[in-house]
């Protein structure tokens, strides 16, 4: 429990019009997209790496826990204030402080809204590629948290490809920097380590980012197959061959379904899978590509493969992929992402026995997968009036987490561990694995008041798990 | 009348994915949670729903709303907050009762045209007699908080003479090819008498012949305040006004006005014949710009050489889904440079009676639309709402842009008559 003359102190250090504590305004901040809940005990809004400091200070001598917080729209309960405490929310520091295109860089403050800067850099004919289905609001700071990915990560790569650099304030207050504003940096790579971590380590209060340069042209193709074996034969087929589109999407019956319902976006309803394809480079190249798909589509008995013709239709089969969450959400609002990620080889037998995971449990489970990188993003669907279904859904989600474990796979490609998958650690790691990282977390945060809980389960838990065997 | 079933079930439908974070210009000039529907509804549905949250607890979150409905655009579930914040604040209304001056607006001035007609004569008064400079210099409006603050938004009162002088400027047309009914609104009757003649002569231009009959307020204002009882007596007088009409639509250039009047159809939920007579009379009901695209848009123009703009009313773009009608009004017009400005659908601050409720957030917001604004260096910036007019204008004003507001009807009838001249 935080006193009055703590919450006084941090009114001292960001100012009156920067903190908020009475209890609307703790409800308001007591949830992220997932479907949890936790009150925390103050809100505080620093505007600077010194106010981001100050508070720290002050939280880590009361040993208060903190937990960092851009558009709180993660999908793994990260920012959920389960041990109450501070939300340090930094959406007032959205500043973008440089672009600077002849070295490719783009200086932020963590607040900046993803899509904001894309915004920004347009004019330029530069993109930042993480592209997370979240962009229009979720911040650079989260995506660097969580290590956001996004349909055009299979070409570019997720965020942690992106930042050369941080300023980072550490647990006691402590300004540091990371990396730098090239691509190797000598010592250790802690800009690597803290990348993804969740706010578990530090917090960012300014990112040097990795911008590139706009593609010439870019190409939408739509493939429709009767068989998910097909879809995903071609995926690999694809890019066995050397191939690596801008983005490759395998979207299923139900989504592809969902979609139409909404928006007329030009998807078959009644194929089994379909795949949005993005090629993107220079104009000459782009036809030598599509021959090349074409051919492959045939020898794995494509029913039709139709290219956009116009930057219309290109638009429109855009906008029912990135709609298609919200097409499920008209039909059941209610739904859990998961992220699971397996070799691309092993995706049919994953989604079938996801399948079988749906049929158990009584579930809709849609699949909207970043087939490229063989991240299956599962939606499962379930009513929130209906406690047992709430049970089901989380349940079918950790047979899912462990599924693409077992498949030689990642519980979370993208979205990151938070509370939702903490007990999944278990089955991607060894206890030998864990503790390494536990060790780091000591290090950095001594008293453990940096997102607590959050990304590593709790040791004594272990016993409860079959954890992995040691690699040998 | 409690929460209605309706809007319960919208609240329990947000799944807290956050995408209305994207269309909020409150949470973009915030930052704060409860200032983005997501908060909003989880916090109305804990005060009303779950009872763990006490009613004035939610007093600014659901106050603070422009009710702009930009959000249900960025939506994947398509909740409908306005919706949800028009329920919010009628129950809060229904607890606490309205004051008396609301009272007086919209149960006594609002039904009663030649009244609301006197009491905008009293703003005239102030103008002629220097009461309303008096008062400002005085300091008398910082007296009254944020409505003395937004005081200088409403530009002078002209000399008007009400609805009986608007309908004296209809003509009889030979060979009409349409007959509809003029909702002129409280706005262009009390206020800008101006827009009310350029409408009649655009509709007169298009061989549509034109009644103007005694209608009261839409409702609106009294709605959005959470007074929905009075709202539904001044639907039900417009209802019965119309049904005496022998015309194919009902046509408005105000964009809250023809939101509004199209939702009658959703008020009246178990009233005996109401529905019914309701859903009748909003499937009458047109913008002018959308009745002008519809019945073919007369082309015959002079040449208006400007760069010109568009600012979206939400009511328009956000409730109606009408978008493309003004911009092909304007595009058609000769000599005309259409120039997009970034953002055009995002709200100015106007609201409604928000800048006076709400002055700072409301300049916030316009301070956005302001930017965007300025980088189009439109000489005119052309919008369908008499609450943007007024806004937008004082935005350039305070803010020291060139560009000239002006009502979509204003334009067009300066293209069917003078062209270039100012008007």
């Amino acid at each position: 429990m935080i006193q009055q003359s703590f919450i006084k102190e941090l009114t001292g250090i960001v100012g009156r019009d920067n903190i908020l504590s009475s209890r609307k305004d703790l409800l308001a901040y007591s949830y992220d997209s997932t479907s949890r809940q936790e009150m925390p005990e103050v809100i505080v809004f620093p505007r600077s790496t010194a106010e981001v400091s100050g508070v720290i200070k002050a939280a880590h001598r009361d040993k208060v826990p903190v937990i960092a917080r851009g558009a709180g729209t993660n999908l793994s309960g990260g920012t959920i204030p389960d041990r109450g405490g501070i939300i340090l929310e930094l959406s007032r520091m959205n500043r973008i402080l440089d672009i600077d295109t002849a070295n490719h860089r783009a200086v932020v403050q963590p607040g900046v809204v993803n899509l904001d800067l894309q915004n920004a850099l347009a004019p330029f004919g530069f993109v930042f590629p993480p592209d997370p289905a979240s962009q229009e609001m979720s911040t650079l700071g989260g995506n660097v948290g969580e290590n956001a990915g996004g349909p055009h990560c299979l070409k570019h790569g997720v965020t942690s490809k992106y930042v050369y650099g941080m300023e980072v304030v550490l647990s006691d207050g402590e300004v540091i920097n990371v990396g730098g504003s090239v691509e190797d940096n000598p010592g250790y790579d802690l800009r690597g380590l803290l990348i993804g971590s969740e706010g578990t380590l530090g917090i960012a209060t300014r990112l040097t980012l990795h911008i590139i340069p706009k593609p010439e042209t870019s190409r939408t193709l739509l493939v429709i197959f009767e068989t998910l074996e097909n879809a995903s034969q071609t995926v690999s087929d694809i890019i066995g061959a050397g191939i690596i589109p801008g983005a490759m999407e395998l979207i299923d019956k139900t989504t592809c379904w969902a979609i139409e319902q909404g928006i007329s976006a030009g998807y078959p309803t009644d194929a089994e899978a379909v795949l949005l394809i993005e090629l993107e480079g220079l104009q000459d190249s782009l036809d030598r590509q599509v021959r090349d798909i074409s051919e492959i589509c045939q020898k794995n008995k494509v029913r039709e493969l139709r290219i956009a013709k116009t930057s219309a239709e290109q638009a429109a089969l855009w906008q029912g992929r990135r709609g298609a969450f919200g097409a499920i959400a008209r039909i059941c609002p209610q739904y859990i992402v998961m992220d699971g990620t397996v070799p691309r080889n092993k995706m049919v037998p994953t989604i079938h026995r996801v399948d079988e995971i749906a049929k158990k449990y009584h579930l809709t489970i849609a699949l909207v997968a970043h087939a490229g990188d063989g991240n299956i993003h599962p939606l499962i669907l379930f009513d929130t009036g209906n406690p047992e279904e709430i049970v089901s859904a989380r349940k079918a989600g950790d047979e899912i987490c462990e599924l693409c474990s077992s498949m030689g796979g990642t519980i979370t490609g993208e979205h990151g561990v938070g509370l939702e998958k903490l007990h999944a650690m278990f089955t991607q790691f060894s206890s030998a694995d864990l503790s390494a990282m536990r060790r780091v977390k000591e290090v950095f945060d001594p008293e453990g008041i940096l997102n607590p809980g959050k990304l590593l389960p709790p040791e004594e838990d272990e016993s409860l798990h079959e954890t992995k065997e040691v690699a040998g | 009348m409690p929460l209605s079933e309706e809007i319960a079930i919208a609240l329990r439908k947000c799944n807290r994915c956050g995408f209305c974070q994207a269309g909020c210009p409150i949470y973009k000039v915030t930052g704060v949670e409860w200032e983005t529907a997501r908060g909003r509804i989880e916090l109305v549905r804990s005060a009303l729903l779950d009872h763990n949250l006490e009613l004035k607890d939610i007093d600014d979150p659901v106050f603070h709303c422009l009710t702009c409905n930009n959000c249900v655009e960025h939506c994947p579930a398509g909740i409908q907050t306005a919706d949800i914040i028009f329920g919010a604040r009628e129950e809060i209304r229904r607890r606490q009762g309205n004051s008396w001056i609301q009272k007086m607006l919209f149960r006594k001035l609002l039904p009663n045209p030649s009244l609301l007609h006197s009491a905008s004569r009293l703003l005239r008064l102030a103008d002629v007699t220097g009461l309303r400079s008096a008062a400002r210099k005085t300091g008398l409006t910082r007296l009254i908080g944020d409505a003395g603050k937004a005081e200088a938004i409403v530009p002078p009162a002209p000399s008007s003479e009400g609805l009986a002088a608007i309908a004296r400027q209809v003509k009889k047309i030979e060979n009409p090819k349409h007959k509809v009914a003029y909702f002129v609104g409280c706005h262009a009757a009390n206020l800008s008498p101006a827009v009310a003649a350029a409408t009649i002569r655009i509709l007169h231009k298009h061989r549509v012949d034109v009644v103007v009959p005694e209608f009261v307020c839409c409702g609106l204002p009294a709605a959005g305040y959470g007074d929905a009882d009075s709202a539904r007596e001044l639907a039900r007088k417009n209802i019965d006004t119309a049904r005496a009409l022998d015309v194919e639509a009902i046509v408005t250039p105000c964009g809250s006005c023809s939101s509004y009047l199209k939702e009658y159809g959703k008020l009246f939920a178990d009233e005996n014949e109401w529905p019914e007579k309701a859903a009748d009379f909003a499937g009458k009901v047109k913008d002018l710009s959308e009745f002008l695209v519809d019945i073919g848009l007369n082309t015959e123009m002079s040449t208006v050489r400007k760069k010109v703009t568009y600012h979206d009313p939400c009511h328009l773009a956000h409730f109606q889904k009408i978008r493309e009608q003004p911009r092909t009004i304007i595009k058609n017009i000769p000599g005309v440079e259409f120039v997009e400005m970034a953002e055009s659908n995002m709200c100015c601050g106007a609201a409604g009676s928000y800048a006076f409720n709400h002055y700072d957030l409301s300049m916030k917001v316009l301070e956005r639309k302001m930017d965007n604004l300025a980088k189009t260096s439109a000489d005119i910036l052309v919008t369908n709402c008499p609450g943007c007019v007024m806004q937008l204008a004082y935005g350039a004003k305070k803010h020291g842009l060139p560009t000239r507001t002006t009502e979509l009807v204003e334009l067009l009838d300066l293209a069917y008559h003078t062209g270039d001249d100012e008007p």
